[in-house]
């Protein structure tokens, strides 16, 4: 009686276990199964398929899709947007500040931010972080492309936290309220900021934060003004400090995109041509520009910073411009004289 | 005999003007290839006269060095425009010496954005659905629209955006060789598509240090008819009128660039965004040139490197414009306020 009553027990638990394990097998099945680019995704899988009308060449990608076996990024790791506001949808990971109670109208946490659930609005100074489709586009897209996971296109790290730090409206915004988001992110502990904007002349006060937090990556757009950023810099992409990243743009073919800021002085290249993403209100729709370059390789290093999380700005930096997929047609284009390959980057970890 | 003679002269000399026209076409053509070979764009060589042109092409292949260019592109945001425009009101813009008449052509235009539905816009310009969506978004007034403040150095700007009007832009100058230094300057651009702003003046601006004179030589500012929905209707003739009053057709318009000298460091050059072309029917600038000469003021020169910048300034806000040029040694460099939309300043370098 007393061992049928083990046998059972024992039967039990193993039936208690298989339970388990298939629920939580197939719940990282059913994530892993959605890790699938869209066919219209050339970024993250080119098999030389046509978008918008041209043809790609084969497996010029950022070769990421091996990296979903080991990582689809970390939720500690917190990705700031330093852009427009960011529209809050299901299918992307945007920060919860758990310190904070909402609209009790207090600052809970005592950061100088009343209500600061989800990142901040430092355009309007308040702490919605979307407000209108035309004002807040940009950076929807760029956090999509990122990390979303919505109608069915994927962001390259959609296991990554997501900080919508606000201070443009449409296209264009004021540095001064960009260096006071920097300053909110670093007290949040945010490893990566992607910068997909420019700014024609030397800031000192952007300069100065920026090397000051030599903890946070800084991924940044060259710009969609044909410059050649050696006789012609634009900032921050061209801040010439070890956590500072700058990015140009590639179509489908590996063909830099012919607005695209480049130079030797440039880091590298990755896909902004063509680029299909998520937009508010379930929209989607193609955009092209060093914007979204930028967009790819933060994802990247948030991949990398989810897998070995004691790599420094400095290292990830290196890693990524060490570890590129060389190209003729790049090397006098940038200084890695490739575009973006993240599985390479991880492995050589 | 004298018949014969005479015929025969005329035929020879039918034969050496034919021999002469095709030699001189080919000729073209191949100073055509040299420039295109050299980097330079279609819409540039377009600016050159056939005299430009050969001297481009005689320098470019007998002495490259005293060639020399900048190129950049500039974007503006076109539902940025469209918000600033519909939510800037009727006083302040006349209070900003525009015109009723040109306020109300370009509501027009707004309007009929507005009173559309995506689709049709989508179907009828070829605009992907999304863009066509933002873009009547852009034509409701919005109560909480809050203008950019801030000084025109501060502007970051996205480097991506649904909708945008690309401007070309191409400075370049061949050294003429003379004793005195002196260089021929020509400043080319065209708007790939058209831009909704157009009610103002936009400018280019030049500034050089070094000490030399300017001479302006020409300038042209090519207006067609389009919008941004439509792009350019380079086919469809533009009406003006002859100094009798006639009618007459042309596929566009041209008008000079006006022009402000500061002495020894600058010039300003300004031109109508648009212009009434026939009754209700507006055309944009769409490209054209700016052309002037720099020689230096001493005599033999100084043979130091001396700075010349240009930039393009696309007004869209109703803010009194101020285009400021400074110059500190041998670089030059100009300020442009917040009234405009304005490019990256490029410099080239020449010997005074």
């Amino acid at each position: 009686m007393k061992q049928n009553s083990i046998s059972i027990k024992i039967l039990f638990t193993l039936v208690v276990i298989i339970l388990i394990c298939t629920i939580l097998f197939n719940g990282c099945s059913d994530i892993m199964d959605n890790i699938k680019p869209n066919a219209e995704q050339w970024a993250l899988n080119n098999t030389g398929q046509v978008i918008c009308e041209q043809s790609g060449s084969s497996n010029i990608d950022i070769n990421v899709m091996p990296v979903w076996e080991k990582t689809h990024g970390s939720k500690n790791v917190l990705l700031g947007i330093l852009d427009t506001g960011i529209e809050d949808t299901a299918g992307l990971p945007l920060y919860i500040n758990e310190k904070e109670i909402p609209n009790n109208g207090i600052d809970d946490d005592a950061n100088g931010y009343i209500d600061d659930i989800s990142g901040w609005d430092f355009y309007n100074s308040d702490n919605s972080t979307f407000d209108k489709y035309i004002n807040d586009y940009h950076g929807t897209y760029i956090a999509n492309t990122i990390a979303g996971n919505q109608n069915n296109l994927l962001g390259v790290a959609p296991g990554l936290t997501i900080v919508p730090l606000k201070f443009m409206q449409g296209t264009s915004g004021d540095v001064s309220r960009a260096i006071e988001a920097i300053e909110y992110a670093h007290k949040l502990g945010i490893k990566i900021i992607n910068c997909s904007w420019n700014i024609p002349i030397f800031n000192q006060d952007l300069y100065d934060v920026i090397k000051k937090y030599n903890d946070i990556l800084f991924v940044c757009a060259t710009g969609n003004e044909c410059l050649n950023l050696d006789k012609t810099p634009i900032y921050p992409a061209s801040y010439d400090l070890e956590n500072v990243i700058s990015v140009m743009a590639i179509d489908n073919r590996g063909v830099p995109y012919d607005c695209s800021g480049y130079g030797k002085t440039v880091s590298l290249a990755a896909p902004g041509v063509n680029i299909i993403s998520n937009l508010p209100d379930g929209d989607v729709d193609y955009i092209s520009g060093t914007s979204i370059a930028a967009a790819f390789v933060s994802a990247a290093a948030g991949l990398l910073i989810s897998y070995d999380s004691s790599l420094s700005p400095k290292q990830v930096k290196e890693l990524l411009i060490k570890n590129v997929s060389k190209t003729n047609s790049l090397s006098e284009y940038t200084e890695a004289g490739g575009y973006l390959n993240v599985y390479d980057a991880l492995i050589s970890i | 005999m004298k018949f014969l003679s005479r015929t025969l002269i005329a035929l020879v000399t039918i034969m050496m003007a034919f021999t002469s026209t095709v030699t001189a076409f080919a000729s073209e053509n191949n100073a055509v290839e040299i420039l295109r070979a050299a980097g330079y764009e279609d819409y540039f060589i377009d600016e050159l006269s056939d005299e430009e042109l050969s001297e481009y092409a005689d320098k470019i292949t007998n002495d490259p060095a005293s060639v020399g260019k900048e190129e950049f592109v500039f974007e503006v945001d076109n539902i940025s425009e469209i918000q600033e425009f519909v939510n800037t009101s009727k006083e302040v813009l006349i209070a900003q010496g525009v015109t009723t008449d040109q306020i109300d052509s370009m509501q027009k235009d707004i309007d009929y954005i507005a009173n559309s539905s995506p689709k049709e816009l989508s179907d009828q310009y070829g605009v992907s659905s999304v863009e066509a969506k933002m873009l009547i978004e852009a034509t409701q007034e919005d109560d909480e629209y809050k203008r950019l403040d801030c000084s025109n150095d501060n502007i970051a700007t996205a480097s991506g955006s649904i909708s945008s009007s690309k401007l070309s832009f191409t400075m370049s100058y061949t050294n003429r060789g003379t004793s005195t230094p002196s260089y021929n300057f020509t400043i080319a651009y065209n708007w790939k598509s058209p831009y909704v702003t157009q009610i103002y003046k936009d400018a280019i601006a030049v500034a050089w240090a070094g000490g030399f004179v300017s001479d302006y030589l020409s300038s042209s500012a090519n207006y067609y008819r389009g919008t941004v929905l439509q792009g350019w209707i380079t086919n469809s003739p533009v009406m003006m009128f002859d100094k009798n009053g006639n009618a007459k057709k042309t596929n566009y318009v041209t008008y000079p660039w006006s022009s402000e000298k500061e002495p020894n460091k600058g010039i300003k050059f300004f031109v109508n965004q648009s212009r009434s072309v026939y009754q209700n029917t507006t055309a944009s600038n769409k490209s054209g040139n700016v052309k002037f000469r720099l020689t230096s003021n001493t005599t033999g020169g100084k043979n130091q490197t001396c700075e010349v910048v240009a930039q393009f300034a696309h007004r869209r806000f109703a803010v009194t414009p101020s285009i400021g040029i400074s110059t500190s040694g041998l670089t030059a460099s100009l300020s442009i306020n917040s009234a405009y939309d304005k490019s990256d300043q490029k410099d080239v370098k020449i010997k005074n």
